[in-house]
């Protein structure tokens, strides 16, 4: 397949960056677009919450709102992710549903074999762990979301490479039962970031390798691209929803 | 008003939060976590479909209706019991 790609490092809010999201997965659905892999950061920091979390349960509220940090809810199910504005990259995909992605689990596997591949790419040993995890030597160093709609489906997901791992910790609330599971007494002791097993992590060459290791997933030759102006007035639309105090406290 | 809470922990993890009437019919209920069901709305469908229940039979077809989601996270038997279990004990376990 032909796969667009956007590398969108600029920065926008984690409101506008769901939004743009969810208006590549309409346009897609649409045939307004391509097939399309986005690479982009939040500006600033910020955390997003699984379509089905409760926010009082999956995040510090107090904390959040003490510290500036905007939050919102996804589109995606999954867990509570903070985003850090200079330790995170953030992916998403477009895609139709078609062999070999039509089984949820193994699209996902297949999607995150693009991180897998990367991290490969600079030297770094990852694995991909079901349902939707991405780890080194067991830690996490990503995790994936996927929605479906009317055939195609949008996965995004993290990549940190040196996340402020302490804000990380007073951002999140994990349920105890999911620890003890994990076997580690705090989120701290369950994630790693890519700077704490190489020393010097050069991030165009991470974007370079990411482009590559989707590409390779995905079996696709790359061409660039930028945001379309239909891309980011269909974004405009959707950003209020996720400023909208309804929707973030839907559950 | 009675009250019944459990965090599940599967692949991924699921909190039940029901409330009762009196009557110990289901009034509410949310079903939330950091599970994926494909599609979504699904979810919302069961949630709706519970509200109202106090048999077992109401409560399993309302979990029938979900049966043709995706679910990756949790197993659907195991919440179908628990949800079961907290109304078959409404009226004698739960806090009042």
């Amino acid at each position: 397949m032909k796969l667009r790609v956007l590398v969108d490092l600029e920065g926008r809010d984690v409101y506008w960056q769901m939004a743009i999201d969810e208006a590549m997965l309409i346009l897609r659905t649409k045939g307004r677009i391509e097939n399309t892999l986005r690479l982009y950061r939040f500006i600033p920091s910020a955390v997003t919450i699984g379509y089905f979390q409760k926010v009082r349960e999956a995040v510090n509220l107090g904390f959040l709102e003490e510290s500036g940090i905007p939050f919102t809810r996804r589109i995606t199910g999954g867990g509570s992710v903070y985003h850090d504005a200079n330790g995170e990259i953030t992916y998403s995909v477009v895609l139709p549903i078609e062999h070999p992605l039509t089984d949820v689990q193994e699209s996902y596997r297949i999607i995150c074999s693009g991180l897998v591949y990367a991290l490969r790419e600079i030297g770094v040993e990852a694995e991909f762990v079901p349902v939707n995890d991405v780890v080194l030597h067991g830690r996490k160093i990503s995790g994936s979301a996927q929605t479906r709609k009317s055939g195609y489906l949008l996965q995004h997901g993290t990549l940190m490479y040196a996340t402020d791992l302490d804000v990380l910790e007073k951002a999140l609330l994990v349920p105890a039962v999911k620890l003890e599971s994990k076997g580690v007494k705090s989120i701290r002791e369950r994630v790693v970031t890519l700077r704490q097993v190489i020393n010097d992590v050069d991030i165009e060459a991470l974007i370079g390798s990411l482009v590559k290791g989707f590409s390779r997933a995905l079996n696709a030759t790359v061409y660039y691209d930028r945001l379309s102006e239909e891309e980011l007035m269909l974004a405009e639309q959707l950003v209020n929803k996720y400023r909208d105090r309804a929707w973030i406290f839907k559950r | 008003m009675k009250t019944y809470s459990v965090t599940l922990r599967f692949t991924k993890t699921v909190k039940l939060d029901v409330v009762f009437t009196e009557s110990c019919a289901i009034e509410d209920v949310q079903i939330s976590g950091d599970f994926f069901v494909y599609p979504e709305e699904a979810l919302e469908v069961l949630e709706n479909m519970l509200k109202g229940c106090s048999t077992t039979k109401c409560v399993e077809d309302a979990f029938s209706s979900i049966r043709n989601a995706t679910i990756l996270g949790f197993d659907l038997d195991s919440l179908r019991s628990r949800v079961v279990e907290a109304l078959s004990t409404c009226s004698s376990h739960l806090p009042g």
